[in-house]
């Protein structure tokens, strides 16, 4: 065990070599070693919400040209060297945000926890280089931390590690420049690999989808349509370049999508949803596309859907839970299956892990309302209670806190009483709807056959002659068949469907084959034939 | 002629402007596009230019960047504020912050392992706006670098350099070098010292102007003949210093990657003879 040397503290002298350590409380180790930060686009959303915590509107995030490095650079209030090392040098659980507290400008609730998102990034990169600028304040610092260096041995401290080291320099700055620059460097060559899109590029290239050769890119609108023309069922069945963007956008307090979250059906929760996040006024361009968030319910004339919507206000003891939201609702499975869910988020953010969306809808039954509970998405967007419901991680709740239960009580009600009721009656006018189409189908078919444009059907429960279910009787204007309901029976109705047709067919022949049974075999062939063609 | 309006302008580095696209044309290969470390401030000024000529291309982004389409774009930037403006505009280019020399200096062994994306590049543009004598990394020092890296790569270019008459401000370990090294070149070859005092005067005749051009062009030779570069165009330019516009020095040379085809001396001794044509005086 290495020997910890006093060390003098950061100060804002100028042009003055300063040196430093990154220290982590145990308790954070254990967070960090459980893996949550592994991926690039957690560690990156715990930068971001820590620069929208600093009162920035705008974060740049730059990954292009692959090389070796993520350069993220906001406008916010900045730092100096003193608040960086009291922020960062010592990170603990006591770092957690306060229930109710602000940031200074715009009275932002505060979303980040101070020090994680510096310590989760090593866990994707040897080296970080943090360069700020406070306003009002003629310096700016510029500290290079070692991750590297200390990943092989633990070095202890009291109740802690050390994670890094830093050498830190004080310059002068425009004392009305306010920024912080942070640059992720010598990333893991996994998670270059992500975040690499030449191989998405290439898909789009190789795939007929031609017209999104040059426009895949173009927006987030355009990467969510791309990946909706795939068809595909699942977000984790997409590139990973595009699941980094994903999963990013899902974490992050930006706007929604221009129409969003579902095309073409107007209702005011939702837009007053919208309006609130457009009014947090915080952008993230990442190498020149606006991330949103990436929930996109497309206009789809042949679908059936609908949206429900409620903003509520319960007692829970001496505390008040205030939220709102809205469920979307459409006929068939809902793709992405990500979204197949419910979106709970406090101060703006998901409160679940990957894709931001509980899956188990606050575990409803499973056996209750199976089928529909897969064509249902929800958001609730919680304005009062349920923080201290939030493990510290911000990925889950305790399940058994009073706020949790309470809006899982909400939940369950609203979408056994009010959710599957509509995906109950869009199934029912849905399955009327099917039986008129196939029928429709079908006498189409028969026509077909039959040569004729006028064919009727008639369906009767007995016949004289058992051996016979099927009789064609041929007008000169109309055929007229009639079938055995008690042989129909005998079959799967997916069966009957061909059979029927079989049948009819050998009926027609026999009739033009007068008996000669080589005349009925080739008459018999032939129509099968050209009734599939 | 660029069509836009540029920040600090003058028809002397409109003329200067021109002749980089001539320059570069010696090395540009239209497929690929042109690649080139510059200096562009917040402006964007030279790539716009480049751009005009076809010799880059770009789309505009959803946020209002350029995206490179076609090229390679490497910039520096020092100041803080102009760093972020240049990260802004220019989504996929890479944007470094920091002074070049120290920049090279940290990047060398990854360079030099053979990373490509700064080096090689058809065009080095350093317009220096300050006292290049007292920038942290010296100037030789950056200069050996960068063809260090270009002979990595075995890439001919184009060098371009461009710095102020700072005198009053110019150290005098600075001033000295260039002092050395004309006197050193001279001692070369017999001819050298003739013909260099007729066209000029001794050195310590020389003005200021000639002393800085005439040495930082030696200096320049120096290392591009000790990594097997061989000059094959050359302009030499002062202009600026009226109506309270700054007297600027200029030079421009193009690079041909020979290898070992010649020697050293035989590619310095060449070089030094070909440059001793005038300084162009822009003003006249």
């Amino acid at each position: 065990m290495a020997k910890v040397e006093v060390k003098k503290k950061i100060s804002s002298a100028l042009h003055i070599n300063q040196h430093g350590n990154i220290k982590v409380h145990t308790q954070i180790i254990n967070d960090l070693s459980s893996g949550i930060y592994s991926s690039p686009a957690s560690c990156v959303k715990e930068l971001i919400n820590n620069s929208y915590d600093a009162d920035a509107n705008e974060v740049i995030i730059r990954v292009k040209p692959i090389e070796d490095s993520i350069v993220i650079i906001d406008d916010g209030s900045g730092m100096n060297a003193v608040e960086f090392d009291q922020n960062f040098a010592w990170i603990s659980k006591s770092n957690k945000r306060n229930v109710g507290q602000t940031s200074k400008k715009f009275k932002r609730p505060l979303i980040g926890k101070i020090g994680i998102g510096f310590i989760a990034v090593n866990e994707i990169c040897d080296f970080l280089e943090v360069s700020s600028s406070k306003k009002g304040e003629p310096i700016k610092f510029t500290a290079t931390i070692n991750f590297k260096h200390f990943r092989e041995n633990d070095v202890k401290v009291d109740g802690g590690i050390i994670k890094g080291d830093y050498n830190l320099i004080n310059e002068d700055e425009d004392v009305n420049e306010h920024y912080t620059v942070i640059k992720l460097l010598g990333l893991k060559s996994t998670v270059k690999a992500i975040l690499d899109d030449k191989q998405f590029k290439s898909e789009i290239l190789r795939s007929e989808i031609k017209n999104f050769d040059s426009t895949a890119f173009a927006s987030m609108q355009d990467i969510l349509a791309l990946h909706s023309k795939k068809g595909l069922k699942s977000f984790t069945e997409d590139n990973e370049y595009l699941q980094f963007i994903i999963d990013l956008s899902s974490y992050i307090p930006v706007e929604y999508i221009s129409g969003g979250p579902v095309i073409g059906i107007e209702n005011s929760i939702i837009t007053k949803i919208v309006n609130l996040q457009k009014k947090l006024n915080f952008r993230v361009d990442l190498d020149g596309i606006y991330l949103k968030r990436p929930v996109c319910f497309l206009k789809d004339e042949k679908q059936r859907r609908q949206v429900v919507s409620f903003d509520e206000q319960i007692k829970v003891g001496v505390d008040i839970l205030k939220f709102s939201g809205y469920i979307y609702i459409q006929h068939g499975l809902l793709v992405p299956r990500e979204l197949n869910g419910i979106s709970i988020k406090v101060k703006n953010i998901p409160i679940a892990e990957q894709f931001g969306y509980d899956t188990s809808f606050m575990k409803y039954p499973n056996y209750m309302d199976q089928l529909f509970q897969n064509w249902v998405s929800g958001e609730i967007y919680v304005e009062k209670g349920l923080e201290e419901a939030m493990n510290i991680d911000r990925k889950s709740f305790r399940v058994t806190h009073p706020h949790y239960l309470a809006l899982q009580n909400f939940l369950h009600k609203y979408l056994r009483h009010t959710v599957f009721k509509i995906t109950n009656e869009i199934y029912v006018s849905g399955n009327e709807e099917r039986t008129k189409n196939t029928q429709k189908a079908d006498l189409e078919v028969k026509k077909k056959i039959f040569t004729s444009s006028k064919v009727f059907y008639k369906k009767h429960t007995s016949n004289k002659n058992k051996s016979h279910p099927i009789s064609i009787q041929k007008t000169k204007n109309e055929t007229s068949l009639e079938i055995d309901n008690s042989f129909i029976k005998k079959f799967k109705k997916s069966e009957w469907l061909i059979i029927e047709n079989v049948f009819l067919i050998f009926e027609l022949a026999f009739k033009e084959s007068k008996g000669e049974s080589k005349k009925l075999k080739e008459l018999f062939y032939k129509k099968i034939l050209d009734w599939k063609e | 002629m660029a069509k836009q309006a540029y920040a600090f302008n003058s028809p002397q580095k409109d003329i200067i402007r021109q002749k980089w696209l001539q320059f570069a044309n010696e090395y540009y290969e239209e497929q690929r596009g042109l690649s080139v470390i510059l200096f562009p401030s917040e402006e964007l000024h030279e790539l716009e230019l480049y751009k005009e000529e076809g010799l880059i291309d770009w789309e505009e982004t959803e946020t209002g960047g350029k995206k490179i389409t076609r090229g390679k774009v490497i910039c520096i930037e020092q100041e803080g504020k102009k760093y972020k403006q240049i990260v802004k505009k220019l989504v996929n280019a890479k944007v470094e912050s920091g002074e070049f020399g120290f920049i090279l200096r940290t990047k060398y062994n990854a360079i030099m392992g053979g990373q490509t994306s700064i080096f090689p590049v058809d065009i080095v543009n350093l317009d220096y706006d300050g006292c290049i004598s007292r920038i942290n990394v010296p100037i030789n020092e950056t200069i050996e670098r960068v063809f260090d890296f270009q002979a990595r790569h075995q890439k001919s270019f184009s060098y371009f350099m461009t710095w102020p008459h700072t005198e009053d401000q110019d150290l005098d370990e600075y001033k000295n070098q260039f002092r050395n090294i004309i006197n050193d070149n001279l001692e070369d070859t017999e001819n050298f010292r003739t013909l260099f005092e007729n066209d000029y005067q001794t050195i310590e005749n020389l003005n200021y102007e000639q002393l800085s051009i005439i040495g930082m062009v030696k200096i320049i030779f120096r290392n591009s003949s000790l990594r097997r570069f061989k000059l094959s165009n050359s302009q030499l330019l002062v202009y600026g210093g009226i109506n309270n516009r700054r007297r600027m020095f200029s030079i421009l040379l193009n690079f041909n990657f020979v290898g070992q085809a010649m020697t050293q001396n035989q590619i310095y001794s060449q070089d030094v003879l070909l440059s001793l044509s005038n300084i162009e005086d822009l003003n006249n």
